[in-house]
């Protein structure tokens, strides 16, 4: 229902207060021509995604791969990585803003340590650096979530098989290239579709670390749609960028489950 | 000939030693990553702005409870804390009652439209709240919705019934049909039967869910830095995100802040850490 209403409130003008004017797709046409915000925010959107895919992904595959086997301490491991998962938002973003700080973060106080405080910077004020810094903080907390799901199907892959190719000589690589791999490639798509809808979503960490900012450097689109419908109170236009960021996560969706489909296919016929 | 087995046998056992050497470095490497940041933070807590600055590595230079005393009552962290508990609570009590029967109802009970109902809910897995919250919004200000505590839960156990009733529904399929029915021939109602066997058996789902929207509630910062305008009425999270705001230079109370939100967290997990983990990733895995 609420669904229907945001596609409705997309087609007008509306500010609560005054009569609602209703301006069909001028909402959208805006969106695309005359707001240049939002056309950063797009990219900034995609980046955070790509980055945060390219970051995460690999690095929770090859925890999981180190810790899927008969390692002494792994539960131990395993319950410290995946503790992130289980604080805010809004935590692990002031914990990372803290880092980050240009005079008391931990970032800067060791870069001037070791002697090098030229390179001392506003991680979060610099507009290059501002929005890695960012994504890096949410890789930090979630790399963990993403390593238990891989772990879980990895309990899946039975033991006769990788028992088989033991004794066909493949090695520790080979192993995890043509068995674990294929054998996980639903969990991946799985993951892949999560980090790519989370940060499409991303708010809390962009609204507590930068705002945005600096110069819209790390606007994205759900910081871009709170700004116009609460800050300027463009209820229709608010409304419009949120079903943009809804068909964008179906969309990516249904590509992603394609691509893996496709990846799937190609990994069972050799 | 044997020497050179053993000498190929003791190089092997070598680059064995090597190669989980490697792997150990690696692992301790990450964990620290992930553990140091948190203990800087807790030692910093105990500092003053001044020795923040001055001696960042170093263990306090005295243990100061003063600005905990401060951040817990004087800006009212405890309110906030509470009001969290509250809105999580409550939001998924209301949530599980509605799923539990709901999904007895789709899983066992025949009836016309179910399969309609089901997909139904499940559209709620697709949607990003964002492209809700203008409409409830004005909803909520339409229906004129003076208290935000009724808003906020009716709000979270509605985001939250979508995933319930998903993995109590997926649970109960599992689960053999046999005692339900001698129940019912020994003369038990409907009712009698959820009451009395569904829900008990049903126990080690509801808390995974329980679990992961009371977690998913408590960390929530988006729907509530919208739907809440009085200060009163504000979440843990919405309070500690005030010493960023207004109160961006006093360090130590920043460091309290984000002490006081994860040191629960991290007892919780201490002790439930298997089924903390199992409650967050159990929608995935089973998508």
């Amino acid at each position: 229902m609420p669904l229907v209403a945001s596609l409705t409130l997309s087609t007008f003008d509306w500010n609560l207060l005054s009569p609602m004017r209703f301006v069909g797709l001028k909402n959208f046409i805006n969106l695309f021509t005359n707001d240049f915000i939002l056309f950063r925010a797009v990219k900034n959107t995609i980046f955070y995604v790509l980055l945060s895919i390219l970051l995460q992904l690999p690095m929770a595959f090859l925890l999981a791969n180190l810790l899927g086997g008969k390692l002494r301490g792994r539960n131990f491991f395993r319950t410290v990585i995946f503790m992130p998962v289980t604080f805010s938002g809004v935590a692990v973003s002031l914990i990372w803003y803290f880092f980050y700080h240009p005079s008391v973060g931990l970032l800067n106080q060791f870069i001037r340590l070791l002697g090098f405080s030229e390179f001392s910077i506003a991680w979060l004020g610099n507009e290059a650096t501002a929005l890695p810094a960012v994504v890096v903080s949410v890789a930090w907390q979630w790399t963990g979530y993403h390593m238990v799901i891989y772990l879980s199907g990895m309990t899946s892959i039975p033991e006769e098989v990788i028992e088989s190719a033991r004794i066909d000589g493949a090695n520790g690589f080979q192993l995890v290239r043509y068995i674990v791999f294929p054998f996980l490639l639903p969990m991946l798509s799985v993951s892949t579709v999560l980090i790519t809808t989370a940060s499409l979503r991303s708010f809390d960490s962009i609204y507590i670390m930068t705002g945005g900012g600096p110069n819209h450097a790390t606007e994205v689109l759900a910081s871009h749609m709170y700004t116009k419908s609460f800050g300027q109170l463009k209820y229709g236009y608010g409304s419009a960028i949120g079903v943009l960021l809804f068909v964008l996560c179906v969309a990516a969706t249904l590509l992603i489950r394609r691509v893996f489909r496709y990846l799937g296919e190609e990994n069972f016929e050799s | 000939m044997y020497s050179v087995t053993l000498g190929k046998k003791i190089l092997k056992a070598r680059g064995e030693i090597v190669r989980k050497g490697l792997v150990y470095l690696f692992l301790f490497t990450y964990a620290l990553a992930i553990i140091l940041p948190l203990l800087f933070i807790v030692a910093s807590s105990f500092k003053n702005n001044e020795e923040v600055f001055t001696r960042p590595f170093s263990l306090p230079k005295e243990w100061n409870f003063q600005f905990y005393y401060d951040v817990w009552v004087n800006y009212n962290l405890q309110r906030y804390f509470a009001n969290s508990v509250y809105y999580a609570s409550v939001s998924v009590v209301v949530a599980v009652m509605i799923c539990a029967l709901g999904a007895y109802a789709i899983v066992r009970l025949k009836w016309r439209l179910k399969r309609v109902a089901f997909g139904y809910f499940l559209l709620g897995l697709m949607i990003p709240s964002h492209a809700l919250v203008v409409p409830l919004y004005i909803m909520a200000v339409k229906l004129n919705m003076n208290n935000p505590r009724v808003t906020l839960i009716l709000i979270f156990a509605a985001t939250h019934v979508t995933v319930t009733l998903f993995i109590l529904s997926g649970y109960l399929k599992k689960l053999p049909q046999e005692i339900e029915e001698a129940a019912v021939i020994d003369g038990c109602s409907i009712a009698g039967v959820f009451f009395r066997i569904v829900l008990p058996i049903m126990q080690p789902a509801i808390a995974t869910v329980a679990i992961f929207s009371f977690l998913s509630i408590w960390n929530d910062f988006f729907i509530s830095l919208i739907f809440i305008d009085t200060q009163k009425y504000w979440n843990i999270q919405l309070g500690i995100s005030m010493f960023k705001g207004s109160l961006a230079a006093r360090y130590s109370h920043l460091l309290v802040a984000i002490v006081i939100t994860i040191i629960p967290m991290i007892a919780l997990y201490a002790f439930l850490n298997r089924r903390i983990i199992a409650g967050l990733t159990a929608g995935a895995i089973k998508a």
